[in-house]
């Protein structure tokens, strides 16, 4: 049985017999690291809601280690591409929310370990308003892990970051990925980042599985190396596929 | 080179500490200019009073100085009645406010939470919504007689409304996000609703509650002019009869006073309660 399992999974948005999801399966090992790669519109952030539970599907089932996905829970961590903290609670008070939701008395000291794991030590009395988005984005990834989930999944988390922030937050994603031994569901439009991260890559196209491919390069991995080029390759062949303008 | 490269954080952070230098001092500039501009207009009044003292273009006695009204106003505190007034009155405006003011966060939170009671209570709403407050003084004087009980009830009347609205828009417009998060993260119902929901809509009570604090004033004036024996508003109506217009001036500037006090009081709570929030358009750009 595997970790998390997608079976024959159609989504609608009430315009009747047009499917943002059509009859997507797949599955995921435990601790296992996967990139959803599609474009803008594709139905990512529709998939992920389904897994978070924040939406039903009108047909198909999906179960994380063993239990039928019916609402969200806190078993299944989500980070937000605009990470979604409450500006009303300083850092501490964001990644304690979940613990002590749960009425966890080690709220706390679980949420200041977590902290220093993210790098914001000294950062806990502090509003998320005068963050940059990269801390923000990183205390988001606390919150998240703050109850402990079995499952972390990911929508764009650094969508909207810069370039030299997202270059270090995929670095700091997969030291967090190993030390804490999650298995995450990513979700991203580039190409790169998920050949850069992921374990494996499933391509979503127009609401379907159209790829499901593991990538087989050592990490660290270097966007240079000629591996990466291939599979970078690959991945745009299948994107790009029915588009006019295919660079090669 | 190595000059250059070594200057050139000093020189940020130099730079960086003139900015908010400027800022603070464009902050004193901005606070002597309202300063002047008040001073200004005593002085201009002052000034047309004195002549028109002097040319006797109409009787002085309804157009007194501010320095009459001053002296008025020594008197009136000399011999009592002036704290007396400014204590009715600002009893009452507090109860009815407060009274309002929970009556609207509360019917506002139940309206926002069950489609039926909204859909059975915001007809009649909009329906009252429209008509001046002040309308309302004798019906609410028949029912509550010509008590404080009438008086307070029209100032919590007259501060319900807008605060029952900015409550309910502000618990509507929650960030879904936010929801959606604490939902992930284990909290019960309740919980999203008073961590989540009730935190991000409270900065929209606040702002009903300035808009109502301007609408309770004139609720508690106009109560207080039409059946009342003590009180700022009082104090006008009583001045009508014998002409005296320094009264009259005294209590319209008190007034002023008063609502500007409350209206500071409720700015603090704000920059206490709210320390979370970025300070608007004034840290974005800097000009
Ligand atoms: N709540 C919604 N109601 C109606 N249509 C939606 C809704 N959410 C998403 N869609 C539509 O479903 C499609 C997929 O959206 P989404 O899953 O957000 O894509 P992605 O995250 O890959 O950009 C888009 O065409 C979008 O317009
Ligand atoms: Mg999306």
């Amino acid at each position: 049985m595997p970790f998390v399992n997608v079976r024959n999974l159609f989504k609608s948005y009430g315009d009747a017999g047009k499917y943002v999801l059509n009859d997507v399966s797949f599955e995921i090992n435990e601790n296992e690291f996967v990139c959803v790669l599609g474009h803008s519109g594709c139905g990512k952030s529709t998939l992920l809601n389904l897994l978070a539970g924040f939406i039903k599907p009108d047909k198909g089932e999906i179960s994380v280690n063993g239990q039928f996905v019916s609402k969200p829970s806190s078993q299944r961590g989500v980070v937000f591409q605009d990470h979604g903290l409450f500006p009303w609670y300083n850092i501490l008070d964001n990644v304690a929310f979940g613990p002590k939701a749960l009425k966890n008395k080690d709220a706390y000291r679980i949420s200041k370990r977590l902290i220093k794991m993210v790098d914001l030590e000294g950062y806990e009395k502090v509003f998320p308003s005068s963050l940059s988005g990269g801390m923000a984005q990183r205390v988001g990834i606390a919150r998240a892990l703050a109850t402990n989930p079995q499952l972390l999944l990911m929508d764009e988390p650094l969508g909207a970051l810069d370039a030299m922030t997202r270059e270090k937050m995929r670095i700091e994603i997969l030291r967090i990925w190993k030390e804490t031994k999650k298995t995450i569901l990513f979700i991203t439009h580039s190409i790169a980042e998920a050949v850069y991260l992921a374990d494996r890559v499933i391509v979503l196209k127009e609401g379907s599985v159209c790829l499901d491919e593991k990538i087989e390069i050592e990490r660290p991995r270097s966007v240079h190396a000629p591996q990466f080029m291939d599979y970078t390759k690959k991945f745009e062949k299948v994107l790009f596929e029915h588009d006019e303008l295919v660079l090669d | 080179m190595i000059d250059e490269l070594t200057k050139g954080p000093i020189q940020a952070v130099a730079k960086k500490s003139m900015a908010s230098g400027k800022r603070v001092n464009r902050k004193n500039h901005s606070k002597f200019i309202q300063a002047l501009s008040l001073i200004v207009f005593l002085i201009l009044w002052q000034f047309f009073s004195a002549i028109n003292a002097h040319f006797i273009w109409f009787n002085p006695q309804f157009f007194p100085s501010p320095m009459i009204v001053l002296h008025t106003t020594w008197d009136y505190l000399l011999d009592g009645t002036l704290i007396q007034a400014i204590g009715a009155s600002v009893i009452r405006v507090l109860l009815g406010f407060a009274f309002g003011s929970l009556v609207g966060v509360l019917l506002g939170i139940m309206m926002s939470q069950s489609r039926l009671s909204n859909d059975l209570i915001s007809p009649v709403l909009n329906m009252l919504g429209p008509i001046p407050v002040f309308a309302f003084l004798p019906i609410f004087m028949i029912w509550f007689g010509i008590s404080e009980l009438s008086k307070v009830m029209l100032i919590a009347y007259a501060t319900f409304l807008p605060v029952l609205t900015y409550t309910m828009d502000g618990i509507k417009n929650v960030n879904p996000t936010w929801i959606r998060s604490a939902m992930t993260l284990g909290a019960t119902r309740y919980q999203i609703f008073t961590r989540v929901i009730l935190r991000a809509a409270l900065p929209n009570v606040f702002v009903g509650m300035r808009i109502s604090l301007a609408l309770a004033f004139g609720a508690l004036i106009v109560a207080e002019m039409m059946g009342s024996s003590e009180g700022l508003g009082f104090i006008i109506v009583n001045a009508r009869n014998w002409f005296k217009l320094d009264d009259m001036f005294m209590s319209c500037m008190l007034i002023g006073l008063l609502y500007t006090l409350f209206n500071y009081i409720l700015l603090f709570l704000e920059s206490v309660l709210f320390r979370w929030k970025k300070d608007g358009i004034q840290s974005a750009v800097e000009r």
